[in-house]
């Protein structure tokens, strides 16, 4: 299956993470994204955000906001503390 | 076309809510509590009312000690959880191919299933979950959220307000007024503005569409007989803007035009196909562009393909600019 490469973005404060990118099946839905980056930065207080514009619906296929949303070959997420911040 | 936006926006649903019968602590049981409820809503919004109704008569808790009113509702038809963050007429179209009035949905106190669906805290959660959406569609429209972002507190409670009212949102060409004019509805998007002016728009532009693809096996003759969806792994569920492209003139670019570009798999342009000419009276349904054999339906119509597809991206989308689209498909 395709994979999709994914970018995680600390902003307002958020742990950094060290490695960054990860790659993910283009059919898994942005829930699992969510998870997996919450597990990564040990909080789950975390929201995030496609192209520091928008919180996606958790049903919506990786694949798709590839798609629509990618920017030079990866799905780019910010992520921050709060939900203020969006 | 004003005339069709306000129907849009006015539709509502008749539904009856019961009690999860294993939630029933009164003899008798509870009636069923009838509600109308708008197409655009969203089902969480009706909970404060099913609460009241039924809170008497609902078993506490067996093993906490959690108050009914904290309790999360949920509703399922015919044993598939509804999830929330779909308006209420969306998943109307998808779940019932012919219409059940009153649609008959089963409430629970208990048991969210929260592996399935997140779990909403109030309206706040909704109005949350709203915004992102409308965030997502300006994206898509415009390329950022700037217009979605500069919209005061209050321009969002009023916005926001309108859909829990279940009216024709504040920012609506007809109703707009000082501040709206200079904000959502001039920013937000080109699908408000009126015909005459999208249509001088120069340049191509693109359309938020969300696309419910149910598959059926076999065949959709008899649509009463059809099994129920199971499971969310039934319905695929996509999100494909589709640009409006300039035609040739005196030629619209249709809503079968649009489908073909997104679905290439169900959807085939006739044109292209002259020989397969389907004995299939269904194709011909549709209009003569586009062949297809599987039902498309937009806020409960079943529209001609042959619609200009800028017409049903003005008048059939939702609230949050996103037009809804559920598709039935014959199994392979």
């Amino acid at each position: 299956a395709l994979a999709v490469k994914v970018q995680f973005v600390s902003t307002g404060g958020a742990p950094v993470l060290i490695q960054s990118e990860f790659k993910i099946d283009a059919t898994e839905k942005f829930a699992k994204v969510l998870k997996f980056l919450r597990r990564q930065v040990q909080q789950d207080n975390v929201f995030p955000f496609i192209n520091q514009a928008f919180i996606p619906s958790q049903d919506e296929p990786v694949g798709d906001l590839y798609k629509n949303f990618g920017v030079h070959g990866k799905l780019i997420v910010n992520y921050a503390p709060t939900l203020a911040w969006g | 076309a004003m005339d069709a936006r306000r129907h849009v926006w006015e539709g509502a649903i008749p539904i009856s809510f019961q009690l999860d019968p294993s939630e029933i602590a009164t003899a008798p049981a509870p009636l069923p509590l009838l509600l109308m409820a708008a197409r655009n809503g969203y089902l969480p919004l009706l909970a404060t009312r099913i609460r009241q109704y039924f809170q008497n008569a609902v078993l506490s808790s067996p093993s906490s000690s959690t108050p009914s009113s904290d309790q999360i509702l949920w509703f399922d038809f015919k044993g598939l959880p509804l999830k929330w963050h779909i308006p209420t007429g969306v998943l109307f179209d998808l779940l019932c191919l012919e219409p059940q009035r009153p649609w008959d949905l089963t409430v629970h106190f208990r048991g969210y299933p929260s592996e399935m669906m997140a779990p909403y805290e109030g309206d706040e959660a909704v109005k949350w979950s709203f915004m992102n959406t409308l965030k997502e569609a300006s994206y898509i429209i415009r390329g950022n959220t700037k217009n979605v972002m500069d919209l005061t507190q209050n321009d969002q409670n009023n916005l926001w307000s309108s859909i829990v009212k279940g009216l024709r949102p504040v920012f609506d060409v007809e109703t707009i007024s000082g501040i709206w004019k200079n904000t959502i509805a001039s920013q937000l998007s080109l699908l408000v503005l009126g015909e005459s002016k999208a249509s001088q728009v120069a340049r191509n532009r693109k359309v938020p569409l969300r696309l419910y693809v149910r598959a059926v096996n076999g065949g959709l003759d008899d649509p009463f007989s059809l099994a129920p969806v199971k499971s969310w792994n039934e319905v695929m569920i996509l999100t494909r803007p589709v640009e409006i492209l300039r035609q040739e003139e005196g030629l619209a670019f249709t809503l079968g035009d649009a489908l073909v570009k997104v679905l290439p798999q169900y959807f085939g342009s006739s044109s292209e196909d002259p020989e397969h000419s389907s004995s299939d009276s269904r194709v011909d349904e549709y209009g003569p562009g586009v062949q297809f054999d599987g039902t498309v339906k937009i806020q409960g119509i079943q529209p001609n393909l042959d619609l200009p597809f800028d017409w049903v991206a003005r008048n059939l989308a939702g609230q949050e600019h996103f037009t809804h689209v559920c598709l039935w498909v014959p199994g392979k």
